[in-house]
């Protein structure tokens, strides 16, 4: 028999009668509890780590990237680090560069794409579009007076009493987005795995 | 309407001996998880447990009733808290389900 058998072999015994003796003297006075102690070695085997950054959090395409705080795990003890597994998966919103308010509302505060990721929630943004129409749509209801957001364009098909027309508006569309931090491109980069990217 | 027909209830066991190293330290025992490289810290009665639970597979209630004059006095509920920390064992490798 080994020395470790037999250390080992101590301990148990040790134990055995440790609870033993715990029985007979009652010292048995509380609910089990266990505390793990967090060992670099044990997060180091997960490589797959990232850090909430304020800093170089837009991609080249100027958009802010926010990391899903559901789609991910805490690391570590500071409360910025966050564990994408193996492989590395999570869910990304990349904000766009606009002016997003907190209410469909000319008059409602704007909010920064940082508040929008360490926040969540709703918010809106005035998108344009386009819509033309033909000379069946200019009669009737199509040539009223156009709103303080529109623009109306029409003209006439030469040698013919067709018109054409289009009106170019804006409209409020209206975003969600769930509660996360900010995180830089540059580390996602270096991550291959499975990273849902939402664009808003 | 026909009730739903239990299975067999979960046991769950301590995972063998050679793969946690145990130092006791007063009446802190510390257990080094060979496999996973982590070191847990557990009070008296995790200890007894697990030791328990090495020689008998036991049931959530089964613990619990070992454990249920302790738990009444702190106002809890002793299978409740008794399933949460076998799955918390397990998560840390310390235990296993049979």
């Amino acid at each position: 028999m080994s020395s470790k058998d037999r250390t080992d072999q101590k301990e148990t015994k040790r134990g055995t009668n440790y609870s033993r003796r715990s029985l007979l003297t009652g010292a048995v006075r509380a609910m089990p509890a266990v505390l793990t102690l967090q060992s670099g070695a044990a997060l180091a085997r997960s490589s797959n780590l990232i850090s909430a950054s304020p800093r170089d959090h837009k991609d080249r395409y100027g958009r802010t990237l926010c990391l899903d705080l559901r789609s991910v795990d805490p690391a570590g003890r500071s409360g910025r680090v966050y564990d994408l597994g193996h492989p590395a998966s999570g869910r990304l919103t990349a904000i766009r560069d606009r002016e997003f308010r907190v209410a469909p509302d000319d008059r409602a505060a704007v909010v920064s794409e940082a508040r929008m990721c360490h926040e969540g929630g709703t918010y809106y943004y005035r998108a344009r579009r386009y819509r033309h129409w033909s000379t069946q749509e200019i009669e009737g209801d199509a040539l009223q007076e156009t709103s303080d957001n529109a623009q109306q364009f029409t003209g006439a098909v030469s040698g013919s009493s067709d018109y054409w027309g289009g009106r170019r508006d804006r409209y409020w569309k209206r975003v969600q987005i769930r509660r996360g931090v900010l995180v830089s491109a540059t580390a996602l980069s270096s991550f291959s795995g499975n990273i849902t990217v939402t664009d808003l | 309407m026909t009730q739903p027909v239990k299975g067999p209830a979960l046991r769950w066991r301590s995972v063998p001996a050679e793969t946690i190293r145990w130092v006791v330290w007063e009446d802190t025992h510390i257990a080094y998880h060979r496999p996973s490289g982590m070191t847990h810290f557990l009070n008296d009665s995790s200890r007894l447990l697990i030791d328990d639970l090495r020689n008998t597979p036991m049931t959530a209630e089964q613990v619990a009733a070992r454990f249920s004059d302790i738990a009444a006095e702190h106002g809890e509920d002793a299978v409740e808290e008794a399933t949460a920390l076998l799955e918390r064992f397990e998560e840390l490798g310390i235990v296993e389900q049979v």
